[in-house]
C-alpha cells in the first residue's frame, strides 16, 4: 500500500479544490478559517510529498490508477527528476500560498481563486510523478484548464484577451504534442509510454523512419515548448501578467513554465531518447529555437518599461537556458536544465513576489515610478537585489552555478552550435544585468537615475516601438520622478506573510550559490542514468 | 431460428406504426407514445446485439417470401446492433432534452406530426443500419429525408424554411446520385441484395470487364450519400438547417442523420463494393482528400461565425470531414476509428445542441456571444455540459473525442503515405476547435459588461427534462472515454463480420 502515498499529494489538493468551489465557503467572516484550511492543506500535501521522496525515488515504486485505451494507462511513478520538480513545487506552494493571502486580502471571490490555486498544486504535482508520457499529457491539458480561471481573475477585458491567447497556445501546443505522443506509442519498445532513463523507443523499428519520428519530436518539442514560452510562441507569457501576482510568480515563472521545460526533458531524454536526437538536424533546429529565444527574450525585457511584464520577458529568457541545457542531449546538458530549473524557480519567484510586494504597498506597475523606494522597502528591496544579482550569474549567488554548469556542459558537448551558446549566454547575462540593475539603481539611488533620467529613459523608451505614445510616457516618466519621493511617502515593507516568503527565497539562493555540492551530486546521478 | 432474431424487424415495424398510430393521437400522447417506442426498440436493439455477441456471428432476415437472389433482407451483427442501440439512446436523450421547447416552437395541433416525424426518422435509421438490400436501403433514405425535411420546417420560425427547402434540394440531389449508382449497379451485377451483389461485383474484378462502370458506381454512390451528411464541400445546407431547427430535431439532425447515411455508405462499401476495390481505386484518396479539407474548413468557417447555434453546425462540418478522413485512410484501422467518431460526434455534438439550450434560455433566447457572456453562471449545469463537450471535440483526455483522436493517429501510422499529413491535420483542426469552442467556454464565464443590453425577462423553465438530458450526454460522453475498450472491440469483430 506504499504506492497510494504517490496518488494522495496529488488527489488530496484537486479534491479539496473542488469541494472548497462546490462548499462556497465565500462568506467574509470565514477569510480567516478558510486561510488556516488551505495553509494547513498544502502544509501537509507537501510533508506528503517529502514523505514519498523520503521513501525512495529510485522509479521502484509505480502506482496504475485506471486505463485509458488498452496500453494507455494513467500512471504515477516516482524517480529522480520526478522528485526534483516535486520538491521544488512541494517547497514553493506553501510559502506562494502564505503571500497570496495577503496580496489577495483586498480582491473579492478570494474562494474561487484560492480553490483553483490550490487544485494546481495537485495537478502540478500530477505532471511531476507521472510515470508515463500519457499521464503526463493528461496532466498538461488539465493544468491549462485550472489555470485559465486564475489568468481571468481580474475579469478584465484585458485579462479575457490573455486568458484566451494563454488557451490557444497551450491547446495547440498540447495538439502537435500529442503527435509525438502517437508516435513514441507506435514505436516504443515495451508497447507503452511507460518513461525509461534513456529513451523507450525500438531503435530498430524508429531507425527505417528516422527522419519521420524526428520530425515528430520537433513538433512536439515546440508543442510543450508553448508552455515553456519558447519562440516564436511567447506571446501569451507577457499578457499573462495581468494576473494577479501570486499566479504570476508562482505559476507563470515556476509551476505552468517549469511543467513545459519538464515535459521537454521526459519528452528528450526518457521518451524518445538522447542518443536518438544526438547529432542530427533535429538537435540543431531545437537548440536553434532555444538560442534564438534566450537573447530573444532578454532584449524585449530591456525594453519593456512594465515591471511584471520585463520580468515575464526574462522569464521567457531563462526558460530557454534550461532547454538549451535539455537540447544539448549530454549527460551534463540534463544535469545543467535541472540545475537550472531549480535556481531559476527561486530567483523569479523572488523577484516576482518583490515587485507584487511593491504593488500592493504601492501599487506602482511601472518601473520609473520605482525611485527611492529601496530605503522605504528594506527588506523586499533587499531580497530583489539578491535576487536580481542571481539572475545575472554573479558568483556566490544560485545563478552562477546553474549558468557555469551550462556553458561547461556547452563546451563539453563539443557541439559547433553549442558553443555559439555559450556567447549568446553572455550577452543574456549582459542584458539581464541591465534589466534587473535599472530597477535597483532607480530604487537606491534616484538622483542618480534622474540625472540620467532625462536622456536615456527618453531615448530608450522612443525606441521601443511604442512610438510617440513611448516617448510620451517617458517624459511623463521623468516628470513622476521628481516627485516620487514624496509620492510614496507612506510605502513601507508588507506584513510577515510577504516577507518571510521573500527572505527564505533570498536564503535559499544564497545557500544554493554556497553550497551547491548536494544538489549538483543529485542532478549528475540524474544525468549520468538518463542521458 | 430463435425468436430474438426477429428483433430487428419489429424495431423497424414498431417505429413505424407507432408513426402511423401517431397521426389519429393528440400531441401529448404521441409524444408519450413515441418515447415509449424509442425505450422499447432501443431494448430489442440491445437484445440482438446481445444475441450476435452471443453467437459471435452475424445473421441475415428473410422479410416477405421470396428467397434470395430476389426479395428483401435485414442483416443483424455486432457492429448493427452497437449502432442501432446507440442511436436509440441519442434519439431518446434528444427528444427527453428538447421537450419544452418542441412543445413551445411546434403549433399544438401539429405537435403530433413533430412526433410522427420522429418515428419516422427512427424507423428509416434502424433500417439504414440493418438493411441487407440496396432498395430497401433507397426507400429509407428517401422515407429519411422527408422526415428530416418535416423536423426543420416544422418550427415555423426565421429561416427555417428557406433552410428546410434547401435541405429538400441537396438531399434530394444526394439520393438522385444514389438512385443512379444503385441503376448501374442493377445493370451490371443483376442485384440488389448486397452479398450476390458482391459477389457479382468480385467476379467483374477479377475479370477486369466493366471497370469504369464500377468506377462510377463508386463515384455517385459515395458523393450521393456524402451531400446527404454535409461532406465539405457539399455542406451548404448544414449551417441553416440545424441552426434554426428546433433543438431536438438539431440534435437528431446532426448527432444521427447524417452519421445513418455514412452507416449505409460503409456497408456498402463492404458488403457490396468492397473496400479493397475501394482502396485499389483510388476513391479512398479522394475521400481522404474531402475529408482533411474539411475538417480544417469547416473549423475555418465555424470560426468567423457569431451566432453560436451556426458555429456549432459548422463544427460538425469539420467532425463529418474526419469520419471521411478516416474511411478515406483505406485500412481496417481508419474504418474501425471512423466508426468510433461517428459515435463520438453524436454523442458530443447532441450534448452541445441540448445544453446550448439551456443556455439560450437564460440570455433572452439570444445565440450571439455578447448575450451568452455570464450563462455559465445563470444555468451552471448547462454550463457544465457545454464545457464538458467542447472539451471533448477539442480531445481532452478521459473524453470521447480523445479515444477518436487517438484512433485516427494510431491508424495513420499504419499507412506510410498518409501518416504525416493526417497527424498534421489533426492538430492544426485540435487548435482550431479549441480556437471557437473555446472562446465561447471563455465567454459562457466571463463577467457581464455594464454597456450590455439587459437580459429580457423571460419565463423561466426549470425543466429537469433538459437537466436529465444533459447529465445522460455526460455519461455517454464519459462512458466513450473512459470504458471505449469493449465498444472498439465491438466495431473491430463487427467490422470483420461484415468482410
Amino acid at each position: 500500500m506504499s504506492e497510494i502515498i504517490l496518488a494522495l499529494p496529488v488527489f488530496l489538493p484537486i479534491l479539496s479544490g473542488v469541494a472548497m468551489l462546490l462548499h462556497g465557503w465565500g462568506k467574509e467572516e470565514w477569510s480567516r478559517k478558510r486561510e488556516l484550511f488551505i495553509e494547513g492543506l498544502v502544509v501537509a500535501n507537501s510533508l506528503l510529498v517529502a514523505g514519498a521522496i523520503a521513501g525512495g525515488a529510485d522509479g521502484e515504486r509505480r502506482l496504475v490508477l485506471f486505463r485509458l485505451y488498452s496500453e494507455l494507462t494513467i500512471m504515477f511513478k516516482l524517480d529522480r527528476m520526478g522528485s526534483v520538480f516535486a520538491g521544488l513545487v512541494a517547497f514553493l506552494w506553501p510559502l506562494a500560498t502564505l503571500y497570496a493571502f495577503e496580496y489577495m486580502e483586498h480582491e473579492e471571490r478570494k474562494n474561487t481563486f484560492f480553490a483553483f490555486y490550490t487544485i494546481t498544486y495537485g495537478i502540478t504535482l500530477g505532471i511531476a510523478l507521472a510515470g508515463n508520457l500519457v499521464t503526463l499529457y493528461l496532466f498538461y491539458e488539465m493544468l491549462t484548464l485550472v489555470t485559465l480561471p486564475l489568468v481571468l481573475f481580474p475579469l478584465t477585458t484585458e485579462a479575457v484577451r490573455a486568458g484566451r491567447s494563454y488557451l490557444y497556445y497551450s491547446i495547440g501546443g498540447a495538439a502537435f504534442a500529442f503527435v509525438g505522443l502517437v508516435f513514441v506509442l507506435g514505436f516504443s519498445a515495451t508497447g507503452t509510454t511507460e518513461f525509461v532513463a534513456g529513451g523507450m523507443l525500438d531503435l530498430v523499428r524508429a531507425g527505417e523512419k528516422k527522419n519521420i519520428l524526428l520530425f515528430a519530436y520537433v513538433l512536439a518539442f515546440f508543442g510543450f515548448g508553448v508552455k515553456a514560452a519558447l519562440f516564436p510562441c511567447y506571446r501569451w507569457l507577457p499578457k499573462a501578467a495581468v494576473a494577479p501576482t501570486p499566479v504570476t510568480a508562482l505559476l507563470h515563472a515556476v509551476a505552468v513554465v517549469k511543467s513545459g521545460a519538464f515535459a521537454i526533458l521526459r519528452l528528450t531524454y526518457f521518451s524518445f531518447g538522447s542518443e536518438f536526437v544526438k547529432g542530427t538536424w533535429a538537435q540543431g533546429v531545437v537548440m536553434t529555437a532555444a538560442l534564438v529565444t534566450i537573447a530573444f527574450g532578454s532584449t524585449m525585457a530591456v525594453k519593456e518599461v512594465h515591471w511584471k511584464r520585463r520580468l515575464a520577458y526574462s522569464t521567457v529568457s531563462n526558460l530557454s537556458y534550461i532547454l538549451f541545457g535539455a537540447t544539448l542531449m549530454t549527460p551534463l546538458g540534463l544535469a545543467a536544465a535541472l540545475s537550472h530549473l531549480v535556481s531559476h524557480a527561486f530567483m523569479k519567484i523572488c523577484a516576482f513576489f518583490c515587485a507584487g510586494a511593491v504593488m500592493h504597498q504601492t501599487g506602482k506597475t511601472y518601473i520609473y515610478q520605482l525611485d527611492g523606494l529601496g530605503k522605504k522597502m528594506p527588506v523586499t528591496f533587499g531580497c530583489l537585489l539578491v535576487s536580481s544579482l542571481s539572475l545575472m550569474g554573479i558568483p556566490l549567488f544560485a545563478g552562477f552555478i546553474s549558468k557555469w554548469n551550462l556553458a561547461q556542459a556547452a563546451f563539453d558537448s563539443g557541439d559547433p552550435l553549442a558553443l555559439t551558446g555559450v556567447a549568446v549566454i553572455l550577452y543574456s547575462a549582459l542584458m539581464t544585468g541591465i534589466y534587473m540593475m535599472t530597477v535597483i539603481v532607480r530604487a537606491y539611488f534616484p538622483s542618480l537615475a534622474k540625472k540620467a533620467g532625462g536622456t536615456a529613459a527618453a531615448a530608450g523608451l522612443s525606441r521601443n516601438g511604442a512610438g510617440t505614445a513611448g516617448a510620451a510616457t517617458a517624459h511623463k516618466a521623468v516628470g513622476e520622478a521628481a516627485g516620487a519621493a514624496t509620492a510614496h511617502g507612506a510605502a513601507a515593507d508588507p506584513t510577515w506573510k510577504m516577507t518571510a516568503p521573500l527572505v527564505i527565497f533570498a536564503a535559499v539562493i544564497l545557500l544554493i550559490g554556497f553550497h551547491s555540492a548536494p544538489l549538483m551530486r543529485l542532478l549528475t546521478m540524474i544525468g549520468g542514468e538518463a542521458g | 431460428m430463435s425468436f430474438v432474431q426477429n428483433f430487428p424487424f419489429f424495431s423497424i415495424i414498431i417505429a413505424m406504426f407507432s408513426g402511423i398510430v401517431s397521426s389519429v393521437l393528440d400531441g401529448k400522447k404521441a409524444r408519450n407514445l413515441s418515447l415509449v417506442m424509442i425505450a422499447v426498440t432501443t431494448a430489442l436493439s440491445a437484445g440482438t446485439l446481445a444475441f450476435c455477441l452471443g453467437t459471435g456471428e452475424s445473421y441475415t432476415f428473410m422479410m416477405g417470401h421470396f428467397p434470395a437472389p430476389w426479395g428483401n433482407e435485414i442483416r443483424a451483427g455486432v457492429l448493427e446492433g452497437v449502432t442501432a442501440v446507440f442511436f436509440g439512446v441519442i434519439m431518446f436523450l434528444a427528444v427527453i432534452g428538447g421537450l419544452e421547447h418542441t412543445a413551445e416552437d411546434v403549433e399544438e395541433k401539429k405537435l403530433n406530426l413533430f412526433y410522427i416525424m420522429i418515428d419516422l426518422m427512427l424507423s428509416s435509421l434502424l433500417a439504414l443500419v440493418y438493411t441487407n438490400d440496396l432498395f430497401t436501403a433507397y426507400v429509407f433514405v428517401e422515407i429519411n429525408t422527408i422526415a428530416g425535411c418535416g423536423l426543420i420546417m416544422i418550427r415555423q420560425k426565421g429561416r427555417s424554411m428557406s433552410a428546410a427547402i434547401r435541405y429538400m434540394i441537396m438531399s434530394q440531389l444526394g439520393s438522385g446520385l444514389f438512385l443512379i449508382g444503385l441503376s448501374i449497379l442493377y445493370d451490371v451485377t443483376g442485384h440488389l441484395l448486397m452479398s450476390p451483389a458482391k459477389e457479382s461485383v468480385e467476379m467483374l474484378v477479377a475479370e477486369g470487364s466493366y471497370r469504369l462502370p464500377l468506377l462510377v458506381i463508386m463515384a455517385v454512390i459515395g458523393v450521393g450519400l456524402a451531400i446527404k451528411s454535409g461532406l465539405y464541400p457539399f455542406h451548404y445546407w448544414i449551417p441553416d438547417t440545424y441552426g434554426y431547427a428546433t433543438p431536438t430535431a438539431s440534435a437528431v439532425l446532426s448527432g444521427l442523420v447524417s452519421k445513418g447515411y455514412i452507416f449505409l455508405l460503409i456497408k456498402i462499401f463492404y458488403r457490396v463494393l468492397g473496400y479493397e476495390n475501394l482502396v485499389s481505386s483510388q476513391m479512398a484518396n479522394v475521400l481522404y482528400v474531402f475529408g482533411i479539407v474539411g475538417m480544417v474548413m469547416g473549423s475555418l468557417h465555424a470560426i468567423h461565425e457569431t451566432d453560436t447555434r451556426r458555429m456549432t453546425a459548422y463544427s460538425s462540418v469539420a467532425q463529418i470531414g474526419y469520419i471521411y478522413m478516416g474511411i478515406g485512410l483505406g485500412t481496417s484501422y481508419g474504418m474501425v476509428a471512423a466508426v468510433f467518431h461517428i459515435f463520438t460526434h453524436s454523442a458530443t455534438k447532441a450534448l452541445l445542441f441540448i445544453s446550448a439550450v439551456g443556455l439560450y434560455e437564460v440570455s433572452g433566447d439570444k445565440k450571439d456571444y455578447v448575450s451568452l457572456r455570464g450563462a455559465g453562471y445563470r444555468n451552471p449545469l448547462a454550463g457544465i455540459g457545454f464545457t464538458v463537450g467542447s472539451l471533448s471535440m477539442v480531445g481532452f483526455p478521459m473524453l470521447s473525442g480523445f479515444i477518436s483522436k487517438l484512433l485516427f493517429a494510431t491508424s495513420a501510422l499504419e499507412s506510410p503515405h498518409k501518416m504525416l499529413p493526417t497527424l498534421i491535420v489533426l492538430a492544426v483542426s485540435t487548435t482550431l476547435n479549441a480556437v471557437y469552442f473555446l472562446r465561447l467556454v471563455i465567454t459562457l464565464y466571463s463577467r457581464r459588461r455594464p454597456e450590455d443590453a439587459p437580459i429580457p425577462e423571460t419565463v423561466p423553465r426549470k425543466s429537469w427534462h433538459l437537466r436529465l438530458a444533459i447529465l445522460c450526454f455526460i455519461g455517454v460522453n464519459l462512458v466513450l472515454g473512459l470504458a471505449s475498450q469493449p465498444i472498439v472491440q465491438a466495431i473491430t469483430d463487427g467490422l470483420a463480420m461484415f468482410g
